[in-house]
């Protein structure tokens, strides 16, 4: 097994850690950087599969390209997230969804 | 109760996402062979500058309006105050950022030079500007590049005005979209850069300070 597959479960890992704070955290901005993990993870496996090239030195360059918009596009949806967490934040007094038959 | 549910499910798809990924083949091309072969056509150098900027340039340029449409998004659920008092007060802030700016500013537009033909390119030159633009911001440096002024917004929108610019351009030219001609390639590709630089620097940085200056107002 070679260290790329390494850093692959590790991202897989990261992705299953987000996943389960994702689920668990009530506060929206733990939610948020959850979310963000997640996304790590995905980026790390996306970027590591990418370097298993016959024959070692030319990666394949397209998920590395994908994978730099992503970051870019993840920091702009994470700040409109917290734009929105704000939101909710300043008009129920707390940074959680509450549940509907909470009121 | 919940709690054991979760951890149950949670890995569980931790092994199975881990038992898929271990089953792959451990050699793969991938698109790098067509990627290889068509080099000599992009105009660049750099395969993941010529993936961004020519192979899939009408991904990057959907991603361009994806980052337009978050500032927009931001700024309609946030009222910006001008001038907010929300520097950080520090004597060492202060000059290491009369040193660092510089350096990260010039920096920039070396990773932007350099993106032609190794690692580097708009995306990082981007966050090399807006990560000097936020430290000047926070070391209360006077200057304004805020959407109160025309000329900050059109700088906003430059990399897309530029994007469809050159799209309709090869359009007429190659009757593709996109399609950037052979000759002049690596051309388009500088001007394309550039524009996206500027765009993605100063869209983070109004991107931070709006959600900075919202959390500062709320105390």
């Amino acid at each position: 097994m070679s260290t790329l597959f390494v850093y692959a479960i590790v991202g897989i890992g990261l992705f299953s850690i987000g996943l389960y704070a994702l689920i668990m955290q009530k506060h929206l901005l733990r939610k948020l950087l959850a979310i963000n993990i997640m996304g790590s993870g995905v980026f790390l496996l996306f970027v590591s599969l990418s370097m298993r090239s016959v024959t070692g030195v030319l990666t394949d360059p397209v998920p590395s390209a994908m994978v730099i918009t992503g970051i870019v596009v993840a920091i702009s949806a994470t700040a409109l997230a917290l734009g929105l967490m704000i939101k909710i934040a300043r008009k129920s007094a707390k940074a959680e969804l509450c549940n509907l038959d909470q009121e | 109760m919940t709690r054991f549910f979760v951890v149950i499910v949670v890995s569980l798809l931790f092994i199975g996402v881990s038992y898929a990924i271990l089953s792959l083949p451990q050699q793969a091309q991938g698109l790098s062979q067509a990627v290889y072969t068509e080099m000599g056509k992009s105009g660049v150098s750099n395969p993941v500058t010529a993936v961004l900027m020519n192979f899939r340039a009408y991904d990057t340029l959907l991603e361009m309006a994806v980052l337009f449409v978050a500032l927009i998004g931001v700024y309609s659920l946030s009222y910006i105050k001008k001038e907010a008092n929300l520097r950080l007060q520090s004597s060492v802030l202060q000059r290491l950022g009369g040193i660092l700016v510089p350096f990260l500013l010039l920096l920039s537009v070396y990773l932007l030079w350099v993106g032609a033909h190794a690692s580097g390119g708009a995306f990082q030159a981007g966050s090399m500007v807006s990560a000097s633009a936020i430290l000047m911001f926070l070391s209360g440096w006077k200057f304004s590049l805020f959407p109160q002024h025309t000329f900050v917004r059109l700088l906003l929108s430059l990399s897309l005005i530029v994007f469809l610019f050159i799209a309709i351009l090869t359009l007429y030219m190659s009757k593709e979209l996109l399609l950037l001609p052979v000759k002049e390639a690596s051309y388009f590709i500088f001007i394309l850069e550039a524009a996206a630089t500027v765009s993605i620097g100063i869209t983070l940085f109004n991107l931070f300070v709006a959600i900075f200056s919202q959390q500062k107002e709320k105390k």
